[in-house]
């Protein structure tokens, strides 16, 4: 069984592996290996990517250079995106776009022609939606000189992309995000945890709600009225926690 | 603090369309603020649009008497004006809240356009040097705005523009006695053109309003598309007229929705998809089919064009099929060079609408519907029918 970590690198060793040994790779139930032997088990961490990429192309005479060029960097771009999905099946998916984009080239697997391809890109863009959603939707709180904090509603593991994407933004501030798993701040280009705890208070109602409420609502044309094409750009499930939720609710 | 200004000078903004905030234009020693190629979209109203921006107008005390706005001189409304240090303010706190991504300010002719646009650009001055604000900022000249203030406008933001209202000088004076079409629109028009090639990053736009002066399609798109070749536009909007009480046109039927949608595909048809002004096809009355897309209707008039072998029609060919964009096609072409397609499912995963495109598409030869429909459309549509409206098949 070749057992790997949940990052790019060990997953493309993995695959890697598992051609050239011809093992399975254990992709769900890892608490299962207590029942391997331990030299039965192949570790992706104690090879190196490149020396597999060798190997494989000596073995299969295959050339898998496009891996480290532009087109092997976005595959595995796409893959670490949505290795922060929640989905249970997200290894079993990169495995079977890798064997796509090995067997049927890499444009196949990308352009998401195949179906696990496509699965692929669906759950990479899934996490990259909340991103940018989440670049819009979260609204701030001023904590004090410089700092902003705000309490984001993540579906994904994608507070660090977040915060980065802010720091462009306001890259003279620190920022704040406090969700229920923790807080984590960015300042200078760097990140760290914080007390959560001592952020709340600046989370409170700001006197600018009724500010955004009411220009919010001064910028409604009724007779345009179509809550279908709202709600397919503000999902429901986001209604509880924006402020322009409760206006949307009424509209119903 | 009092919002009633705010709600007050938001609502009268709110006809104004564009909402776009995607920009490649940078402000050097900015301390707050950025721009990106795709914008973000902050919040969506109840009617579905986007709100990107702070949408304000300077004033919506205005000296124009154009028939359909709210804003008119004649209307009998609250008429108020923001001071700019006041709306630089209230800019700024928004924009760290990250409610909105930048600010769209438009105004009503207060005195004259020239009073008005420089009290607007005092206001761009403050977010931009005494905020040192780096994001986004479209700007709305007023019709008659001379040089040197265009010239600033462009200076300080990234997108400018300039309504032209009606396609024509004949349907303009419809809609308004007091405005000018060549002298206070096309020639602001002209000199925006002139001065944006000494300010790469910056763009500019325009706006129609559609059915309020009896325009026909074909001429909004005339202009669209002399718009587009001749004065560098980089996007026409278009906003379906709907009547305000309190104006001439009050009693006049909203337009339709659905022909603002098509004006829209057709523009959209123009800038990305290589269409030319004489591939549109026209009714008697020089409107568009409100009942099939102006791509599918190409399509139906040009049956000798299809089908397309999809693992060889060239790029242009490709962005003729109904349910294929520029990006659908690129990736086609991309999978192309290493494998060849063979069924519509693999179109399918990558995104195509296979309900509209397979009638015009082959897989080496192979069709996997009848195009037979593209003889007449509305000829192969079937009802069942009941005896009993309860009992069916």
């Amino acid at each position: 069984m070749i057992r790997f970590s949940s990052n790019c690198d060990s997953l493309l060793k993995a695959y890697l592996l598992s051609k050239l040994t011809g093992d399975q790779i254990l992709t769900e139930g890892g608490d299962s290996l207590l029942f391997f032997r331990e030299d039965a088990v192949i570790d992706t961490e104690n090879y190196i990517l490149e020396d597999l990429i060798t190997q494989y192309q000596d073995y299969f005479l295959r050339n898998i250079r496009w891996l480290s060029s532009f087109k092997g960097n976005e595959l595995k771009y796409r893959i670490s995106t949505a290795l922060r999905h929640t989905s249970q099946h997200k290894h079993t998916v990169v495995f079977k776009a890798l064997e796509d984009a090995f067997s049927k080239g890499i444009h196949y697997c990308l352009e998401g022609a195949s179906e696990h391809g496509k699965q692929l890109r669906h759950l990479c863009s899934e996490v990259q939606h909340e991103v940018y959603r989440m670049m819009g939707f979260i609204r701030f709180r001023p904590a004090g000189e410089k700092c902003l904090v705000a309490s984001p509603k993540l579906y994904y593991d994608t507070i660090d992309l977040i915060l980065r994407e802010f720091q462009n933004r306001y890259p003279y501030h620190r920022i704040v995000l406090v969700t229920e798993a923790g807080a984590r701040a960015i300042e200078d280009k760097r990140l760290f945890s914080v007390d959560p705890v001592f952020y709340e208070k600046f989370l409170a109602d700001d006197s600018f709600d009724q500010v955004w409420e009411e220009y919010y609502q001064s910028q409604y044309i009724p007779a345009r009225k179509n809550l279908r094409l709202t709600a397919s750009k503000i999902p429901k499930k986001y209604w509880d926690w924006m402020q322009e939720g409760k206006i949307l609710r009424n509209e119903e | 603090m009092d919002t009633r200004k705010l709600t007050i000078l938001g609502e009268a903004a709110k006809y104004d369309i564009c909402s776009s905030t995607a920009s490649t234009k940078q402000f050097g020693k900015a301390s707050i603020g950025n721009t990106l190629p795709s914008g973000i979209c902050h919040s969506f109203t109840p009617d579905g649009r986007c709100v990107s921006m702070l949408k304000v107008l300077m004033s919506n005390e205005c000296e124009k008497d154009c028939n359909y706005c709210p804003n008119r001189v004649q209307r009998d409304v609250l008429r108020t004006t923001f001071a700019p240090e006041e709306l630089a303010r209230l800019f700024m706190d928004m924009y760290e809240r990250n409610y909105i991504e930048g600010l769209f300010l438009s105004s009503g002719v207060r005195h004259n356009a020239a009073s008005t646009i420089e009290n607007m650009l005092k206001t761009l001055e403050i977010i931009r040097f005494r905020y040192r604000f780096g994001g986004y900022i479209h700007l709305k000249i007023l019709p008659g705005t001379e040089e040197q203030f265009i010239e600033r406008a462009a200076e300080l933001s990234n997108r400018i523009s300039i309504n032209l209202e009606a396609p024509n000088r004949d349907r303009l004076s419809i809609l308004s006695r007091t405005k000018d079409f060549d002298k206070e629109l096309v020639q602001p028009l002209r000199s925006i053109s002139k001065i944006l090639k000494r300010h790469p990053g910056t763009t500019h736009s325009t706006q129609f309003i559609v059915g309020a002066a009896q325009e026909s399609d074909k001429e909004i798109l005339t202009a669209v598309n002399r718009l587009y070749s001749g004065f560098d536009l980089k996007r026409a909007y278009f906003s379906a007229f709907y009547p305000v009480a309190g104006t001439p046109l009050q009693h006049m039927p909203p337009a339709s929705q659905l022909r603002e949608h098509r004006l829209y595909q057709s523009d959209f048809l123009m800038r990305f998809y290589q269409f030319r002004f004489q591939d549109f096809i026209f009714d008697e009355s020089s409107n568009l089919d409100l009942s099939l897309d102006p791509k599918l209707m190409y399509a139906i008039k040009n049956p000798q064009l299809f089908p397309v072998e999809i693992n060889r029609a060239t790029l242009d060919q490709l962005l003729r099929v109904p349910g294929i964009g520029p990006k659908s096609a690129r990736k086609i072409l991309q999978v192309r060079r290493q494998y060849k397609l063979r069924s519509p499912m693999e179109l399918k995963n990558m995104g195509i609408s296979l309900k509209r495109a397979q009638k015009f598409i082959t897989f080496d030869g192979k069709c996997f519907d009848s195009s037979r429909w593209l003889l007449d459309p509305n000829r192969y549509q079937y009802e069942q029918l009941s005896f009993f409206k309860e009992v069916s098949l």
